[in-house]
């Protein structure tokens, strides 16, 4: 973003303004999470009776909520799993959405406003929870991994935004690359997407993310097969099933709200993760100038 | 030509679909009865008409162990919590699940879906078509309209003759009282399942509790009538400078307490068999107009409607040290606040205490209460062997099933003491694994389900603490008489269906003015308009609908 | 291709020219269509229990038709208006607040100059994003009851420690500060990965302009990513009535029903005990409607003014 600068006192004086906004806004997004990590680490009796936000562990500190966590078995099959999804569900997703985002952007194609429209549509009328789940039962997708997967392959938010990306890159690079005889494969794979790298990093975010944190469709298509669970599956379970049950039960499990935090730190942690490594793609922008035939 | 494939594909789903969805299409709306597979007579087929006719085959007396003499396999939907998870897993894991296993020789297939989402899984288990032989409904989970449309439906069986034939024990137990005899059939004699069930239902668990601690420093008594508790806070806030009622969300207790002073009840309850609805009472106005003074007052806690307590608060607030009066459950206080050391504070005790009255010597008729009769275990259309399953149903309520499923085996995990009574083994109470005894308890002793349940076993595995004068709360709570609690009712469908149509606009238009009138922003005379909107939104008919079922239910 | 100077075309002509252009495209396009079509288009035959006494037994073709009854249930209750204009002046409000914001982060975050702070800044920013909701409503109430940190500061103002939450007045600004909190950095990256897309040709030809860092970003960056932030917004038109049950639950209470008190939350309460698919299902058709109705409206509107158009 190499815009050229001058450097006024008025400059000098944003900068510094800004600078405070954004530390001001980072203190406040980092807080609630903050909050929960140091929880997680603090003596489970005050974290029961604390009300506030809490800034640094409270009472002794122990990471005997991790070992707890990390003691139940399903963490190691959620994560297993997860990783499956996440890793299979995105290279399907960001392939279909810049597919999709291709031909809609491609200004021969009659039919793509029809096209668009018709994806959009989806967006807004949903055919609801069971008539959903009697089409997946159908097509025999119950109990298996790809009900997981397939049903929430596509997203028209990622899709359009592709779309939106891919349409910006000049048509002379399309004209130059069929003029050599390229099809629309290659210049899409060779061409196009190259050029649209954070955009695309995005809708792999998006989707990469979306795909951690899902744990409906895995509930209700994955009946009799908990060993297919991801991760956040079983996190829910807990955290669900905290609430329900213990209003009137008398045996209150001590590290039971200091779990919920923990089980939080772990299901988060590693996708927070991956924004590094996709925030490379968000650099300076393709000189797009110097590649004009 | 895409046009076509589309209608191509929309047909064929569309087949599809009607193939898929009509779960009932086999058997129309009567109650079907699938003909058993397993080792028995074939006579034992339900009919669409009332139960009573016994079949032609012999009563059981006594269910025979074991039950059948080839290793048979059931499967039954039961919901299961998750917080043992890293204990158990399934059931079967469970040693005294085992046990019974050998005894009878059926093998039950579990299928857990976890409580807390059990009922978009219900919903969506209904909707596949396949059901499990059995089902155990519990925490919440209903079926649309209730069990006796379940079985109009088609979805579950009729079991009247089941029962009269091959559960010898469980028609024993029905006879036991009105409450076991009413509570197990629907209005028209239909046995609804086999119900989680003990003689007399768990003792009062929820009740009013007053802090000690605060009380000893402020030197007063625990009080028994309305004004004493107005001392009692007034006091409080003087000496302690705290508002310490902390009222749930809705700003009425859960079992109506305060508000039973009065003479009323806090929604439906029941005068001598006629239903009456509390919120049109004057005595709610009375209610309100005392709650509304004590507020400005600042006898309550200022943030009780965004607390988010329903029935108990959380912890955090339990504890708080800005309480002096709430209602909460008695295991909590006792095993979480200060067995499991949750609070610091070492003076921190609650006493627990009975609903005030106005006046001395009043009547109150309404407090928490548990039925002896919950959860139903329904055998499905799909049942594979409605003999078997019955059978092995009805042994869970004989006296031997009652002991294994609570207690464990005598030896190993519980023996008799000098009083008879029942006590654990140091392989739950100082499991030599290193288990708390919950997590021992939970892999030795089958939980909950159908069958007959023990509630004293909890106060085993949490002994209560000697606390000074230390008072049994379930004595107290358990004292205050239940006349004008309406039983388990049931409606058509019909009325259900213009029932809830009804009822929910009243239901919100309800909690928003009581909370409004007691914190004053809106005046307490408009009380008489309150009443007439509500007449206006069909009150009147609702509760015309709900004598209807009151009236049914005595005639059972 | 140039189409021949004949006057009308028949429908097969068109249909067979256009697949020798785009053949090859929409082979491409072939498996999102058959996406939308197995799991979006065939189950949406499951509308239909909208006018339908829903019965989960007798399913979808068993159960009894009884036409707009439950629409007419629906408009009929006592608190249809006050649902209706709950959900539009919170959607508005969150539209109006927390759209523009995580533009607006963007643009600010652009002109932080170490990378280090910006890149750390970014990463910070979407953590609220993954805190459980459950957690964020609960620091939420905190701060707001009597007694909490922004309760304190609004008394500074109010004059007395009230509890924020439990007057319908201010509702519709603490959940719609809840959800920038929530959704800001995760809401501006898109923004972020388009503003590094912005040409640089066109920021060397205004520095020769003249322009300054200011006039550069009003005439070169915003400019650019406009077409994302209308096509985002038209987008976003199409779930005006989609106010989730979820946060609303978490925050509201009887004394903010006046106010909070949505069409989702009403329904979630209404269906609790009994389990009426075919009225959920009916107001879900509602919304949907008027949901299409507006992003139609938005972008012919958008078409007509700026040739920027989903469709």
């Amino acid at each position: 973003m190499a815009m050229v600068q001058r450097n006024t006192v008025s400059r000098k004086v944003f900068v510094a303004i800004n600078t405070l906004l954004m530390a001001g806004i980072a203190f406040v997004c980092l807080a609630p999470f903050w909050h929960v990590l140091m929880a997680s680490v603090s003596d489970p009796a005050m974290v029961e009776v604390n009300k506030s936000l809490i800034l640094w562990p409270l009472g002794k500190t122990s990471i005997k909520a991790y070992q707890l966590v990390f003691s139940n078995d399903n963490i190691f099959i959620g994560y297993r799993n997860t990783l499956f999804y996440v890793i299979v569900g995105t290279v399907i997703s960001a392939m279909m959405s810049s597919l999709a985002g291709y031909v809609m952007s491609r200004k021969r194609c009659r039919w793509r406003g029809a096209f668009a429209f018709y994806i959009t549509f989806t967006m807004m009328f949903h055919a609801g929870m069971i008539p959903t789940f009697i089409m997946v039962k159908n097509y025999g997708l119950v109990n298996t991994r790809w009900a997981v997967i397939l049903p929430t392959a596509v997203s028209v938010y990622n899709t359009i935004i592709m779309r939106t990306s891919i349409a910006a890159v000049p048509d002379s690079l399309e004209e130059s690359a069929h003029i050599d005889g390229a099809g629309d494969w290659t210049i899409l794979f060779r061409i196009i997407l190259p050029l649209v790298k954070s955009t695309f990093a995005v809708i792999v975010l998006f989707y990469a993310v979306s795909k951690w944190n899902a744990w409906f469709d895995a509930m209700i298509y994955l009946t009799q097969r908990r060993d297919l669970y991801p991760l956040q599956l079983f996190l829910r379970e807990i955290l669900v099933q905290a609430k329900a049950a213990s209003s009137a039960d008398s045996e209150v499990v001590l590290y039971e709200t200091l779990q919920k935090y923990a089980t939080i730190i772990v299901s988060t942690l590693p996708i927070l993760c991956i924004y590094p490594f996709v925030q490379k793609y968000f650099v300076q922008g393709v000189m797009i100038g110097s590649v004009k035939g | 030509m895409k046009a076509k494939r589309i209608l191509a594909a929309l047909l064929a789903a569309g087949a599809v679909l009607s193939m898929a969805s009509c779960n009932g299409g086999n058997g129309g709306s009567s109650a079907s009865g699938s003909t058993p597979t397993g080792s028995s007579p074939a006579s034992t087929g339900s009919s669409a008409d009332n139960g009573g006719s016994s079949g032609s085959a012999e009563q059981l007396t006594e269910i025979p162990l074991p039950i059948v003499q080839e290793k048979t396999t059931l499967t039954y939907w039961f919901p299961w919590d998750a917080t043992v998870s890293n204990v158990v897993t399934n059931n079967n894991e469970v040693e005294s699940v085992k046990v019974m296993e050998e005894l009878t020789n059926v093998h039950i297939d579990y299928i857990h879906p976890t409580i807390g989402q059990e009922t978009e899984l219900f919903s969506v288990l209904l909707s596949s078509g396949d059901l499990p032989d059995m089902m155990y409904l519990s925490n919440g989970v209903q079926y649309p309209g209730g069990i006796v449309t379940g079985i109009a439906d088609g979805m579950f069986l009729n079991i009247n003759d089941l029962v009269a034939q091959y559960a010898p024990n469980f028609s024993k137990w029905r006879e036991y009282d009105e409450e076991h005899q009413k509570e197990t059939i629907s209005d028209d004699g239909l046995i609804l399942g086999f119900p989680m069930m003990n003689d007399v239902g768990e003792p009062a668990n929820l009740g009013l509790c007053i802090r000690q601690d605060y009380l000893d420093q402020i030197k007063k008594e625990v009080p028994s009538t309305l004004d004493e508790m107005h001392d009692v806070l007034l006091a409080a806030k003087d000496q302690l400078g705290i508002s310490g009622l902390l009222l749930p969300s809705k700003g009425v207790f859960f079992d109506s307490a305060l508000l039973s002073a009065y003479g009323v009840g806090k929604e439906w309850y029941q005068n001598d068999g006629t239903v009456l609805f509390g919120p049109m009472q004057e005595g709610y106005r009375d209610y309100l107009v005392m709650m509304h003074q004590w507020y400005d007052e600042g006898l309550i806690d200022p943030n009780f409607v965004s607390n988010g307590m329903n029935d108990a608060p959380t912890n955090d607030l339990l504890v708080s040290d800005d309480v002096l009066i709430t209602e909460t459950y008695w295991g909590r206080v006792v095993d979480a606040m200060v067995y499991n050391g949750v609070t610091q504070n070492e003076d921190f005790w609650l006493t627990p205490f009975a609903p005030p009255v106005k006046n001395e010597g009043d009547h109150i008729g309404i407090r928490m209460y548990n039925s002896s009769i919950l959860n139903q275990t329904v055998l499905t259309k799909d049942c594979s062997d409605p003999v078997i399953a019955t059978m092995w149903l009805d042994y869970q309520y004989t006296e031997d099933a009652m002991v294994l499923n609570n207690y464990g085996v005598e030896g190993e995990t519980f023996y008799y003491d000098e009083k008879g009574d029942f006590q654990f083994t140091d392989l739950i109470m100082k499991n030599p694994d290193g288990r708390t005894t919950t997590d021992a308890n939970r892999l030795y002793v089958r939980r909950n389900g159908s069958g007959w349940i023990d509630y004293k076993r909890q106060w085993l595995t949490n002994p209560t603490v000697k606390h000074k004068d230390e008072v049994w709360a379930y004595d107290i709570w358990n004292a205050v008489p239940t006349d004008w609690i309406i039983p388990s009712i049931t409606m058509t469908t019909d009325e259900s269906s213009e029932f809830q149509s009804i009822y929910a606009d009243i239901k919100t238009y309800v909690e928003e003015t009581t909370v409004g009138m007691i914190m004053g922003t809106t005046p307490i005379d408009q009380f008489d308009a309150f009443v007439g909107q509500l007449k206006e939104m069909g009150i009147e008919r609702a509760i015309e609908i709900e004598q209807a079922a009151l009236d049914r239910y005595y005639a059972r | 291709m140039e189409k021949t100077a004949r006057p009308k075309k028949t429908f097969a002509e068109k249909v067979r020219l256009e697949i020798k252009n785009c053949g090859a495209l929409y082979v491409m396009a072939l498996p999102v269509f058959l996406f939308y079509l197995l799991f979006r288009y065939i189950p949406m035959i499951g509308t239909v229990m909208a006018f339908q006494k829903f019965n989960i037994a007798k399913g979808l073709f068993g159960s009894p038709w009884i036409g707009f009854n439950n629409f007419i249930t629906f408009f009929n209750s006592y608190y249809f208006a006050r649902l209706m204009r709950n959900t539009v002046l919170i959607s508005l409000a969150d539209l109006l607040f927390n759209f523009p914001a995580p533009i607006i982060f963007a643009l600010l975050l652009n002109e932080v100059n170490r990378k280090w702070f910006k890149k750390a800044v970014q990463t910070i920013s979407y953590m609220p994003y993954f805190v459980s909701i459950v957690v964020l409503c609960g620091l939420v109430i905190d701060f707001c009851e009597a007694g909490g940190v922004i309760s304190n500061i609004a008394s500074i103002f109010l004059g007395d420690q009230v509890n924020l939450l439990s007057k319908p007045e201010y509702f519709r600004t603490i959940f719609v500060a809840s959800n920038i909190w929530q959704g800001l950095g995760y809401g501006s990256i898109v923004y972020i990965a388009a503003l590094t897309n912005v040409d640089q040709e066109l920021y060397e030809a205004a520095v020769i302009d003249g322009a300054g860092r200011w006039k550069q970003t009003l005439h070169v960056t915003i400019p650019s990513i406009v077409p994302t932030i209308v096509i985002l917004l038209i987008l976003r038109m199409g779930s005006i009535l989609d106010v989730g049950y979820e946060k609303v639950m978490l925050l509201y209470n009887p004394a903010t029903y006046e106010t909070a008190d949505v069409i989702s939350t009403f329904v979630y309460r209404k269906g609790f005990v009994d389990y009426d698919y075919g009225y959920s299902t009916a107001v879900g058709l509602f919304n949907s409607v008027i949901n299409l109705c507006l992003l139609t409206l938005t972008n012919l509107i958008s078409r007509k003014v700026g040739e920027v158009s989903l469709f």
